[in-house]
């Protein structure tokens, strides 16, 4: 790539450093110091009244172990990922390729389903909140209409726990399906004119050339719904503040709790701590990705 | 199923094209159910079959949203929030944007990885030490602390680096041959060559930043200081919810975004799909 600097290689540049300074420095500001303080903070016993803080080493750690609030809230993370990671995959897919064809119907559609992406995680729960309330929704209006029994969607476990994973889904769904739209857009008609000349139905069209065609998209794609998912937390907090006593309390509500409820903050981010190698797990796995895409 | 429709008549696509329409405004239910009921009379909210008389509807909600608290000032604040730090993310992410995609210097492709590395930071590790920061800097309680810490986005620098990498680098050369500084090359070439990669980053942040919630929410505790997200969470969390007033307040703050989206709508689709992550 040729480029401003090619002319003059040899000597040295400030430009660019400057250029970058800016974004640079927010970063360092607010990512990468926060993200070593934090770290250095969960080995503390920090007094927030009077502001001091001990050396305590791995007392938070430890006592994690012990902490069965803190074990509920993994559970949770993990069930809530391992449901809203395939749905999201899933889901994306389907509508991506049942609006592949970029006809004005079809296109208008796609923005329908982008939009709930676009709302904000506070009109999002209240709009769940309403569909879905106890007394006044109108579900269990319909349900009561119908001569059935109302569901305490949001009070009891298990349906809390589904109500959550799906407003989740209904969020998010939109933004991966444009992803898919764009790998699918790569995919040449040359492949799917072939496969028709021998005769492959739409269905074997889809699982012979589609879906392996997509699974790049398809990894990045979970890759990052996987991030999102340990992430979770506004809308959550909005929709059950974590309850039915617990069940939809994630790891980022109980380390919330932990620092800005009960003042412990140090306890609190070694509860993130913790999670870090599984999530720069996966961070690795998509640096790997993207450098075989090329975008780096 | 690529082509399950591409071959047939054009009454089986008419057909096909109602279904898909029809799917989709299913799925949006949640949210056109919400602002539906923002407009029904008082009386008429808790009703089953509800009423879909549109003479009925009424927008007496509208009005005791106002009696709420200070929402126009709640408004002022967001409107203030979006604009400036959106406009700190185009400033930001077009220069570090342009060093990455125009200059070959040393320790650029480890920027690029801090910047990405960025993206993977796990929240939850950064939100009680920001907090701590923001309170050693003063910025609590201020609307300076939910402006400057998210304005650099990897997301609207990484846009802007693979946009103007298309720049062409004749352009630049002459400009420079003809004396300019590279300054010059950033303020007169660059930004009007790449006014749509600015919009696509502008209209971005704006909605991300007017839907923020979770910086306001560990920012402010000053009611003046309320955005419009944050006073409305709040009256989530009380405990005489009033509904019709509550849905009609939702609806005011999901508007602006709304007409944003559906106007800029291209480049929304285009936007997520360079950029890949909510930033």
């Amino acid at each position: 790539m040729k480029t401003v600097s090619s002319r003059a290689q040899s000597t040295f540049q400030w430009a660019p450093y400057l250029f970058a300074l800016p974004t640079l420095s927010l970063i360092a500001l607010f990512s990468l110091a926060p993200m070593a303080y934090g770290v250095w903070m969960s080995l503390q016993k920090v007094d927030v009244t009077s502001g001091t803080s001990s050396f305590i080493g791995i007392t938070n750690y430890l006592r994690l172990f012990q902490d069965s609030q803190f074990g509920l809230s993994v559970f949770n993370t993990a069930w809530y990922t391992l449901t809203v990671v395939p749905l999201i995959t899933a889901g994306s897919i389907a509508i991506a390729v049942f609006l592949r064809q970029s006809r004005p119907a079809l296109l208008m559609a796609r923005v329908g389903f982008y939009i709930p992406f676009v709302l904000s995680p506070v009109v999002v729960a209240t709009s769940w909140k309403w569909l879905l309330n106890e007394d006044l929704g109108v579900i269990n209006g319909f349900l009561k209409w119908a001569g059935m029994s109302e569901v305490p969607w949001l009070s009891s476990d298990f349906s809390a726990r589904v109500c959550v994973v799906l407003a989740s889904v209904w969020n998010l769904v939109g933004f991966y399906m444009l992803m898919i739209l764009a790998g699918l857009s790569q995919i040449s008609p040359d492949l799917y004119e072939a496969a028709r000349i021998e005769g492959a139905n739409a269905w074997q069209r889809f699982w012979k050339i589609t879906l392996p065609m997509l699974r790049p998209t398809i990894l990045l794609v979970v890759i990052l719904a996987t991030v999102h998912a340990t992430q979770a937390f506004e809308t959550i907090l909005l929709l059950t503040d974590g309850g039915p006593g617990g069940a939809t309390r994630l790891v980022v509500q109980n380390m919330y709790l932990a620092a800005f409820g009960r003042l412990q903050p140090g306890y609190g981010v070694a509860q993130a701590v913790i999670l870090f190698p599984i999530i720069m797990f996966v961070a690795w796995l998509q640096l790997r990705l993207f450098k075989q895409e090329g975008v780096i | 199923m690529h082509d399950l429709n591409e071959t047939g008549t054009r009454f089986g696509k008419a057909v096909y094209d109602l279904c898909a329409l029809c799917v989709c405004l299913v799925f949006l239910v949640p949210v056109l159910w919400a602002i539906l009921s923002a407009f029904q009379a008082p009386g008429n909210l808790f009703t089953f079959p509800p009423n879909l008389d549109p003479r009925k509807l009424s927008l007496a909600n509208f009005a005791s949203v106002f009696a709420t608290g200070n929402v126009p000032r709640y408004a002022l604040n967001s409107v203030i929030v979006a604009t400036s730090s959106s406009l700190l993310t185009v400033i930001a992410s077009s220069m570090a944007g342009f060093a990455l995609a125009k200059y070959h210097f040393l320790g650029r492709s480890f920027l690029l990885l801090l910047i990405i590395s960025v993206l993977l930071i796990p929240l939850q590790v950064l939100m009680v030490p920001v907090f701590l920061i923001l309170k050693t800097l003063g910025w609590i309680n201020s609307l300076v602390g939910i402006i400057i810490p998210p304005a650099a986005t990897a997301t609207g620098t990484f846009m802007m680096r693979q946009y103007m990498i298309g720049i062409p680098d004749a352009v630049l050369e002459s400009a420079r041959i003809d004396g300019a500084s590279d300054w010059k090359i950033y303020r007169h070439i660059i930004l009007p060559l790449s006014a749509p990669v600015l919009g696509s980053v502008g209209i971005l942040s704006f909605t991300w930043r007017w839907n923020d919630y979770l910086w306001p929410l560990i920012v402010i505790n000053n009611q003046q200081k309320y955005t419009l997200q944050l006073s409305l969470a709040n009256l989530i969390g009380t405990n005489t919810v009033e509904w019709g007033t509550l849905l009609a307040y939702a609806t005011l703050a999901l508007i602006p975004v709304l007409v944003v989206f559906l106007c800029f709508q291209r480049y929304f689709l285009k936007g997520s799909m360079s950029g890949g992550v909510k930033g």
